[in-house]
């Protein structure tokens, strides 16, 4: 570019309340910033991105004839699209824009106030130079693919999949799983109002397994996305299942007669399942798959007996993994948690002592449809005279998980009242400090106080089969403090049931650059704001609805897929998404044709052109990643809003004091 | 005539008190969420009314009537590992007795031992000259400039009569094997663990720059403990300079390693029933479990069981912390419950690896009187007898 | 101004840049030091870059990225590993320590990282003094990596 003269800036610098000026002297950065050759104005303002804030700006821009313009706030993560729209709106090329981060980068990590002031004024001259070079960008619009992916068919991805079905659109749900539910189909009753889960979750599960615009894929994950918003291509990979869903009826004749068992992961292993299953009764589809490592056929050859019952003959040995792509605009992530396994268990007695229940295996054991119909019982099959759930195990702790996780005391005080309801026996309930903040959730809690249930105030830390006393033989003795009588007791029980907590998928990593959305140090998506974007996330058109981004209970899975379900249909409805424009190009008159642009871009967008034997970016192609211009040795490849002169001029900049 | 604020009672924070333990080091004590779990897992809540998350809510706030029992705890480290917030709260405790030091409200008992430490460098009143005295009809090799390995001995070995036997028996299998080390004799002065425990913390700095200079002056490598409270001062504790490599280790690493390489070969049959205590000092401070266990079980004829409460949950002695050093009434004493746990078992013989928990041990066996019934060696003494063929 | 080191930081959009923004919403407080720029992806940074600030009177240079495997735009991070080790050579050649450059891997729920990150390499580079390397621009224009 010709040396051209100097463009006028405004600069314009945010309090945020006092969250940037408790530390940053704005008055001193409006000084000397204006003292800028560049700057044509420079302002201050107590909430820039507020209305007035935006109208302040805009108002300069018109008034001063301002050609660049630099907001110093908060991080450009958080509000450079709002002021990029300000400048549209006042006829400017968003591209014109560059936002300093003061706030996140600078007022909030920075103990010294003069130390931090200096640091406003460097990051906001360094803006001042590179602004300069700022070119405009034409807007890029792409459609929107109508169809929608959803991941995980839990109630996140139930209810999330039925509103966009409902709403006419077409959705393709994956499944790991044999069949949708998720946790929740494991469950008997729910807090606070204690209906059965299956009352309100099977209706929904059957829905999707119906419905004409939801394509439900279960057994399958999905194993490549490519693509960006509006336009994702995913690749589905459907297990083989050995069953042809087409020919059987789901008659169960198989399932009676299969040989080999194996135990029942739906039933948390109190119970066995066959080699050839559905998960549970009401699985939805209701057709069962083989699970091939504990089938005789698949790993010896022999048995076959589920081929020969099988009068539709949809028993298929030979069936292979197959792989499915599917266009789809936008993407939702449900892919639920698991139940915390922690090592402390051990302290409990877990896995040595009888009688030693996780949550999740009370809930199956309590659970109509469970092992024991229902029946509240011991190993031997007795009833227990005497419970004691204990809160927190392995929540709230640094040596596991340091978070709450927010569901466990809820349950806990529901199986108190399954238990007193159930058994008669009495409970007692170990706790730290019982947390219910939900619609009525504290009376809830009040209700199970006046059943009798013995609450003690304080965290176990054993529990022994190792008795002291003659009414600990044959017991289980809990070993806690009540803190609130400064006491250290030993309760002898009959079984105990210990409340473990929300944990992130195994695979969340895996998931987590399979879909490009951060997770946090506990494994949960991080949010594009906590609270202001709380189901978007930093990967445009990507969603999360439920317990993937962090303990949830029922309602708050719901609402969140309600959500989720929303911001899809907007786009869809939309139809067009405006993209990044800032790609790269390559300087005909510079490129040598070595062809080292080509090997090194990671989205093959780059060609080589034979006629002019040069290097040439397919801009659809194109993500902007830059990779290209680091490359380029003859400095032809060029990164459009990271040009090396854009970059150059920052490093002076920030350099400047 | 009372007046009415004379009878009424209340209390009142006094924050001030919390400030100063905050800034004594004792700042974790801030992260506490009452959970009680410190409580439930303390050896003391099986004697006595013995609250550490009690204290630590008053130390927070400034309430009175914390400073007597902030001298039991006994640094067994049990609820620091439990603690869901993972706090140091032996630390706190050391916090609150720095502070109670200098207000000279210490335990007369301890501040005798405190008083020896500063003066002799040793805790037991005796001379620094006398040390080596027990090397007078039983030569060691000298440290000097090169050998590999300082054989640190610890007080109680030097000066107490019992474990006198013990370092003896821990120089004659070091001679066995031929390990190259040496021993400084006087020029030692003890680690400074008890000092520190008691939150002496500036007689645990001159104690411990005497042995840092001794260790440079003879540009020492490598360090031999036979203490577990030593090798926690050194290893964990000691300010060594960047740069400075040190290797501090015990010696059943070293005896385990010469068992392994057969180069010590324990072929005489030990026909006892035996337990092993873990110390809290090389078990959950220094993560050292395993090898005692594989010396014993190295030995040939013996019959080895394990008590209830073992490795990561062994139950403590009494003796650390300055436990030691305190007057423990009659039905207050942790190592009773140890004791009978051990003889619940069936064992003849206690093994242990510390010089504090033979003290405790041994005499809590001497207070109930069961002496026919059970006897402490340390792990070099089983091991000695088992190489020489004689009776444990 | 003189004993106070200058460090230029260049962090990926997508980990890096978030994860300092979370030790900032974390508030905590690290060197005021460390100016931080960002871009698109570590694979952006090139080797001019790192002159470039160097030669300008950045005493060090960090680079932060996503975790290998982790990279947005699939491997961005694995080139920028490969050209920093070249580059550590190439300025060593220069006289300049090696040990004035870093990279470093950060994701966005690393924000203690980052501070601390941000802390060690400002106390590393304190030690090693000011650079004073004022190289002709030729070199950064001609090197042109």
């Amino acid at each position: 570019m010709a040396a051209s003269k100097i463009k006028k800036v405004g600069v314009f610098v945010c309090h945020c309340g006092v969250n940037i000026s408790s530390v940053v002297n704005i008055e001193k950065v409006v000084e000397a910033v204006s003292k800028l050759p560049e700057v044509t104005v420079a302002r201050d303002y107590k909430f820039m991105c507020s209305t007035p804030g935006q109208e302040l700006i805009g108002k300069e821009i018109k008034e001063q004839g301002l050609e660049r313009v630099i907001v110093a706030a908060c991080s450009p993560l958080l509000h450079e699209e709002t002021f990029r729209r300000v400048l549209v709106k006042s006829d400017l090329n968003q591209y014109f824009f560059q936002m300093v981060n003061i706030r996140e980068q600078d007022a909030w990590v920075t103990a010294d106030k003069d130390k931090a002031t200096q640091k406003a004024i460097a990051l906001i001259s360094a803006a001042v130079k590179r602004v300069q070079t700022h070119e405009p960008l034409p807007k890029r619009e792409v459609d929107v693919d109508p169809n929608v992916l959803v991941i995980g068919g839990g109630i996140a991805g139930i209810e999330a999949s039925l509103q966009i079905a409902d709403a006419g659109h077409k959705v393709y749900l994956v499944e790991k799983q044999a069949s949708v539910g998720g946790h929740m189909a494991q469950f008997d009753k729910t807090f606070p109002t204690l209906d059965c889960a299956a009352c309100i979750l099977t209706p929904k599960m059957n829905s999707v397994g119906f419905h004409p615009n939801i394509d439900l894929m279960t057994y399958s994950e999905v194993v490549d996305i490519s693509g960006y918003i509006g336009n994702f291509e995913v690749t589905v990979r459907k297990n083989p299942k050995y069953v042809d869903y087409e020919k059987c009826t789901g008659c169960g004749v198989c399932m009676e007669k299969c040989p080999s068992k194996v135990s029942s992961e739906f039933d948390e292993g109190l119970v066995e399942r066959k080699a050839i299953y559905t998960l549970f009764p009401q699985a939805v589809p209701n057709k069962p798959v083989i699970d091939a490592k504990n089938c005789t056929y698949l790993t010896k050859e022999k048995c076959g007996v589920c081929q020969k019952v099988c009068e539709a003959g949809a028993i298929n040995y030979e069936d292979k993994e197959e792989l499915v792509k599917v266009k789809v605009g936008s993407i939702i992530l449900a892919t639920g948690y698991t139940f915390a396994k922690p090592d402390v268990l051990k302290d409990y007695g877990y896995g040595k002592l009888d009688n030693v229940l996780t949550a999740l295996e009370f809930e199956r054991l309590n659970n109509a449809a469970g092992p024991t119909d229902g029946e509240i019982t011991l190993k031997d099959g007795s009833k227990p005279q005497s419970v004691a759930i204990l809160h927190c195990i392995g929540s709230r702790d640094k040596n596991y998980n340091e978070y709450c996780s927010k569901v466990c005391c809820m349950y806990s005080l529901k199986f108190a009242h399954l238990v007193r309801e159930k058994t008669g026996a009495e409970v007692f309930e170990f706790y730290i400090d019982i947390r219910s903040p939900g619609k009525a959730y504290e009376e809830f809690y009040t209700r199970i106080r006046e059943e009798d249930v013995h609450l003690i105030r304080g965290k176990v830390a054993q529990v022994t089969d190792v008795p002291v006393t003659d009414d600990e033989k044959g017991k289980l003795v809990v070993i806690g403090e009540n803190t609130l009588t400064a006491q250290r007791v030993r309760v002898p029980v009959d079984m105990v049931i210990l409340s473990t907590g929300i944990e992130s998928n195994k695979d969340a990593a895996d998931m987590s650059r399979l879909v490009k959305v951060a997770t946090d140090k506990d494994g949960f998506f991080i949010e594009r704001h906590p609270k202001m974007a709380p189901i978007e996330t930093a990967s445009a058109g990507i969603f999360i609805a439920g317990t993937c981004a962090g303990p949830r209970d029922i309602p708050e899975t719901v609402a969140s897929a309600q959500g989720a379900s929303s911001l899809a249909l907007k786009l869809i409805s939309k139809g067009k998404v405006e993209i990044e424009a800032a790609t790269a190009w390559i300087v005909e008159e510079l490129c040598a044709g070595c062809k080292l642009c080509i090997s090194m871009c990671p989205y093959k967008a780059i060609e080589f052109d034979e006629k002019k034997k040069i290097s040439v970016i397919n801009e659809v192609l194109c993500k902007g990643c830059g990779t290209c211009a680091a490359t380029c040795p003859s400095g032809a490849a060029k990164a459009r809003h990271f040009k090396d002169e854009q970059i150059f001029d920052e490093i002076e900049g920030v350099l400047s004091l | 005539m009372p007046t009415t604020s004379e009878l009424m009672k209340f209390a009142a924070p006094m924050l001030e008190m919390a400030q100063t333990v905050v800034e004594a080091k004792g700042e974790e004590l801030k992260l506490c969420y009452q959970c009680g779990t410190c409580t439930s897992v303390c050896p003391w809540g099986n004697l006595k009314d013995f609250n550490p998350r009690k204290l630590i809510e008053m130390i927070r706030l400034g309430f009175e009537g914390f400073e007597d029992d902030s001298w039991k705890c006994v640094n067994c480290k049990l609820c620091w590992d439990k603690c869901p917030n993972q706090i140091n709260i032996p630390q706190i405790f050391q916090s609150v007795r720095s502070i109670l030091l200098a207000w000279n409200a210490c335990p007369p008992e301890l501040n005798i031992a405190l008083t020896s430490l500063r003066d002799e460098g040793n805790p037991w009143q005796e001379s620094k000259e006398k040390r080596d005295e027990w090397t007078k009809d039983f030569p060691v090799p000298a440290y000097e400039q090169g050998t590999e390995y300082l054989l640190f001995s610890c007080c109680t070995n030097d000066y107490d009569p019992r474990n006198k036997k013990d370092i003896k028996a821990v120089v004659e299998i070091l001679n066995m094997a031929k390990v190259n080390y040496g021993y400084i004799g006087n020029k030692e002065v003890c680690c400074g663990d008890i000092a520190l425990s008691a939150g002496e913390n500036e007689g645990y700095g001159m104690l411990s720059n005497k042995n840092l200079e001794i260790f440079r002056e003879l540009a020492v490598k490598k360090i031999l403990t036979i203490s577990p409270h030593c090798l926690n001062a050194f290893k964990n504790r000691y300010e060594f300079n960047e740069g400075e490599e040190v290797q501090s280790s015990h010696l059943v690493q070293t005896y385990a390693k010469l068992i392994e390489d057969k180069v010590l070969e324990p072929k005489g049959e030990i026909k006892n029933k035996v337990t092993y205590h873990d110390p809290c000092y090389l078990g959950r401070h220094n993560d050292i479990y395993d090898e005692p266990r594989f010396i014993i079980n190295s030995i040939p004829g013996i019959e080895f069981v394990e008590m209830n409460n073992i490795r990561e949950n062994s139950f403590c002695c009494g003796g650390g912390g300055g436990g030691c050093w305190l007057e423990t009434v009659k039905g207050e004493r942790l190592g009773d419950l140890r004791v009978l746990e051990a003889v619940e078992t069936g064992a003849e013989v206690i093994i242990t690896a510390c010089p504090y928990c033979v003290q405790m041990l041994e005499a809590s066996i001497l207070g109930l009187g069961i002496d026919e019934k059970i006897k402490v060696r340390t792990v070099s003494e089983l091991l000695l007898s088992s190489l020489k063929n004689e009776e444990l | 101004m003189s004993e106070e080191p200058r460090i230029v930081a260049f962090l990926c959009n997508w980990c890096s840049y978030t994860g300092a923004d979370l030790a900032g919403t974390s508030r905590i407080k690290y060197s005021h030091n460390v100016r931080i720029i960002r871009v698109m992806c570590s694979g952006r940074i090139g080797m001019s870059f790192i002159l470039k600030a160097l030669s300008k009177g950045a005493d060090g240079v960090l680079i932060c990225g996503c975790h290998p495997g982790d990279c947005h735009y699939q491997e961005g991070n694995d080139k920028a590993l490969r050209r920093y080790i070249m580059l550590k050579n190439m300025i060593t050649q220069f006289g300049i320590e090696p040990e004035r450059i870093r990279l470093e891997w950060v994701s966005a729920s690393e924000g203690d990282r980052f501070a601390k990150i941000a802390d060690e390499f400002t106390e590393q580079i304190k030690k090693l003094g000011p650079l004073n390397w004022k190289e002709s621009e030729s070199v950064v224009k001609g090197s042109a990596v």
